[in-house]
């Protein structure tokens, strides 16, 4: 049985300058399925907030028609969720929305895709505790992001088709502001302690948002927003 | 305890200086290297109290004198540095100083992904006496290379301004002039205004405003070189 947590808080910094939380997300698991979205509107755009809970909307409105498709390809998603998000701008020009986007979009039977555009980090764990990261290697810096409302193309997108989850597998996406700050080496038992630590809380979602808000990461100033679908072993 | 601590990084994100400095022997004349060790001292000390940041603030030093570049100061948290005065002797060879500024600069182990953009300073008071363009060409076609924010004095009269606009390979930045040594100290100050600042906005990747050729510097500062 697929299950779904997810969090976000406001960073330091954006609480500092009294600014709402740029971040975005939405976790839902139904009898189509489930996805995980997370937007991080970039700061320094004026409506980036707007973005990034327009990116969601998008995504969710996307993935409706996504899952009836038995075809639906990784790339159809992306292109349906631009198209969505444009129209629910609405006036709003896009270059003041951009916002990064990181889908995962998993059918009943765990199958499904995992997409990226900009920064950020989405990944999967097996059973065996080994992790795959289908975020590609940054080659510059941090927060030099390509997103929706920057010029890009459908090539900048990491698209990838998930297959099944089975029982004990995982998918996490986060946003730079907690991707950036994990230990790679310690990808994987992040997600562990996810989904059998702060998952098994009575108030999971509390617990998460209070662990994110203590990040003892020095100095660290982003908002923080993370997603994790899994598959529950059969009890 | 929260447990996150075995998760996350135990320092803060990077965000690197690396400072170019011309130490041949014409920088021995009227108190330029001194000046310029004197600076250095400043910056670093600043950079090391500043603690009101969204990064920790690296500082690297390629110096070039002699036969060719060398690093002086291996990049690191500008907290942990402690400065030896440079020496200043022999040519120019400002392309080795390129070469090796491409290395660190692409090096993920010392400069990794999730640091800031980083700042490149290259000081000079004179002509490279060695090959540079392609060095240089290759430093700001290399994937991070030509993303560095980058800054340049041209200390004294000889000092090859055209070699140092290239550098800077932007048509509105400003090469900074330092006709005296203690202007070298002034805009060292610059540098540090312009990397605290960055360090201390919303976004420390956007171009600090002094990187403009335009860029108005408070003049009871002292700043307007």
């Amino acid at each position: 049985m697929l299950r779904a947590l997810g969090a976000s808080v406001r960073g330091p910094a954006h609480t500092a300058e009294g600014l709402a939380n740029q971040d975005a997300w939405s976790a839902r698991v139904g009898a189509r399925g489930a996805l995980a979205v997370v937007c991080d509107g970039m700061g320094s755009k004026p409506h980036a907030r707007l973005g990034a809970i327009s990116a969601v909307a998008a995504a969710r409105s996307a993935f409706g028609h996504w899952v009836r498709a038995s075809n639906g390809r990784p790339e159809d998603l992306a292109r349906l969720t631009e198209v969505l998000w444009r129209l629910r701008l609405g006036e709003t020009p896009p270059e003041q929305a951009a916002t990064t986007c990181l889908l995962g979009a998993l059918r009943p039977d765990g199958s499904g895709a995992a997409l990226q555009l900009g920064d950020g980090l989405i990944g999967v764990l097996r059973p065996d505790n080994s992790f795959t990261v289908l975020t590609p290697e940054r080659t510059t810096f941090g927060s030099l992001s390509v997103g929706l409302g920057v010029r890009h193309g459908l090539t900048d997108w990491g698209l990838h088709t998930v297959t099944p989850l089975p029982p004990g597998g995982a998918l996490i996406l986060a946003s730079d502001g907690v991707a950036d700050d994990l230990q790679p080496k310690r990808w994987a038992d992040f997600v562990t302690w996810l989904v059998s630590d702060v998952a098994c809380d009575p108030a999971p979602v509390r617990r998460l948002q209070r662990e994110l808000r203590a990040w003892p990461v020095p100095h660290h100033r982003d908002d923080k927003t993370v997603v994790v679908l899994w598959n529950t072993p059969d009890q | 305890m929260t447990q996150l601590k075995e998760f996350t990084m135990s320092s803060a994100r990077p965000l690197p200086v690396l400072l170019l400095a011309d130490i041949s022997g014409s920088m021995a004349s009227d108190g330029k290297i001194q000046s310029l060790n004197h600076a250095m001292r400043e910056m670093i000390s600043t950079f090391a109290q500043e603690d009101d940041l969204r990064a920790e603030i690296h500082v690297g030093v390629v110096t070039f004198g002699g036969a060719q570049a060398k690093q002086h100061l291996a990049i690191g948290p500008a907290k942990q540095v402690t400065w030896s005065d440079l020496p200043a002797s022999g040519s120019t060879p400002m392309g080795s100083a390129f070469r090796l500024a491409t290395q660190i600069v692409e090096d993920r182990a010392l400069i990794p992904s999730r640091a800031y953009r980083p700042t490149v300073v290259l000081l000079s008071d004179g002509q490279p006496t060695d090959e540079w363009k392609a060095s240089l060409d290759t430093l700001l076609k290399s994937e991070r290379g030509g993303k560095a924010f980058r800054m340049a004095l041209a200390v004294g009269a000889d000092a090859d301004e055209n070699v140092l606009k290239a550098f800077l390979n932007d048509p509105e930045a400003r090469v900074f002039r330092a006709d005296e040594a203690r202007q070298i100290r002034q805009f060292f100050r610059l540098v540090t205004m312009s990397v605290t600042s960055r360090s201390r906005s919303q976004n420390p990747n956007a171009a600090p405003p002094t990187a403009a050729a335009g860029a108005k510097l408070p003049a009871d500062e002292g700043w307007d070189l």
